[in-house]
């Protein structure tokens, strides 16, 4: 009974209730997930009838990360997960990705250039996808964990 | 990936019947992109209209699509919804096809 109640208590503090403005997901590191998750986010980000620009802007952008966190973090490993929380502010959506995957190369961020369309690239949009759209990135491996952090603004209602 | 193709004048339209071309659908997209290329008119059409929401995977196979023609063939875009048009002009990848508002004045061109 003790033990039921401390973790309703710790249930609390991880997530507040009753404002509908924080999302958290856990989800295998596999392509098919990624599109699953994509959608609920998508249909968290609609529940707050953001700007277009800010729900585009926010879901194009964590969905490469994740398909990102996937291809890389987790290329021929057969375990481990993806957790993300995201919060909707009154001026900024902040989404944290949390991951055991391998680290980023060199501990940071991938420059995120962007490739020449001249060249037909079939593909390393990503980064430079996720630069583009959101206001800031950062990325900590903290032990076994990745953390990346990326903030969007959130502009006035329509 | 269901893609529905069908001839139309000189012109192969291909329907999207998706509402995400995506990681996990790119090497079916491609795939079938392929299949219905194979043989054919020179102008093929992509109708986008039934797409909700493109990645860089499933932009990096429509790009396959096209470089994957067979010579003289050529591949248009029509009827993107804003967030995989804002995908395509973020990217420039709107620099390198024809991109028609709708499938109406994909058309068009045939006609003229």
């Amino acid at each position: 009974m003790l033990a039921d109640t401390a973790l309703m208590v710790q249930d609390e503090t991880i997530k507040p209730h009753g404002r509908g403005s924080a999302f958290e997901t856990v989800m295998e590191p596999d392509f098919l997930a990624v599109r699953n998750t994509s959608l609920k986010i998508d249909n968290h980000l609609a529940a707050h009838q953001l700007p277009a620009d800010d729900h585009q802007n926010c879901s194009i952008a964590l969905t490469e990360a994740l398909n990102n966190i996937v291809e890389h973090g987790f290329a021929n490993l057969d375990s481990g997960e993806i957790r993300i929380a995201l919060t909707v502010g009154v001026t900024t959506i902040r989404a944290v990705l949390t991951d055991d995957g391998r680290a980023m190369p060199g501990f940071q961020l991938p420059e995120g250039a962007a490739p020449d369309p001249i060249d037909l690239p079939e593909g390393g949009f990503g980064w430079f996808m996720i630069k583009s759209l959101s206001r800031s990135q950062t990325y900590e491996r903290c032990g076994e964990m990745n953390v990346l952090t990326l903030e969007f603004s959130r502009g006035p209602a329509n | 990936m269901d893609l529905q193709s069908e001839q139309l004048g000189e012109t192969l339209v291909i329907r999207v019947n998706a509402s995400r071309v995506d990681a996990a659908a790119a090497i079916q997209f491609k795939d079938g992109m392929r299949e219905l290329t194979r043989e054919g008119p020179d102008r093929c059409v992509l109708d986008l209209g039934q797409v909700d929401f493109v990645d860089s995977s499933g932009l990096g196979a429509i790009v396959a699509s096209m470089k994957q023609l067979n010579d003289g063939q050529k591949l248009d875009l029509a009827a993107l919804k804003p967030a995989v048009d804002k995908v395509f002009r973020l990217t420039r990848m709107d620099t390198i096809f024809a991109i028609y508002t709708d499938m109406a004045t994909a058309m068009t061109y045939d006609a003229g």
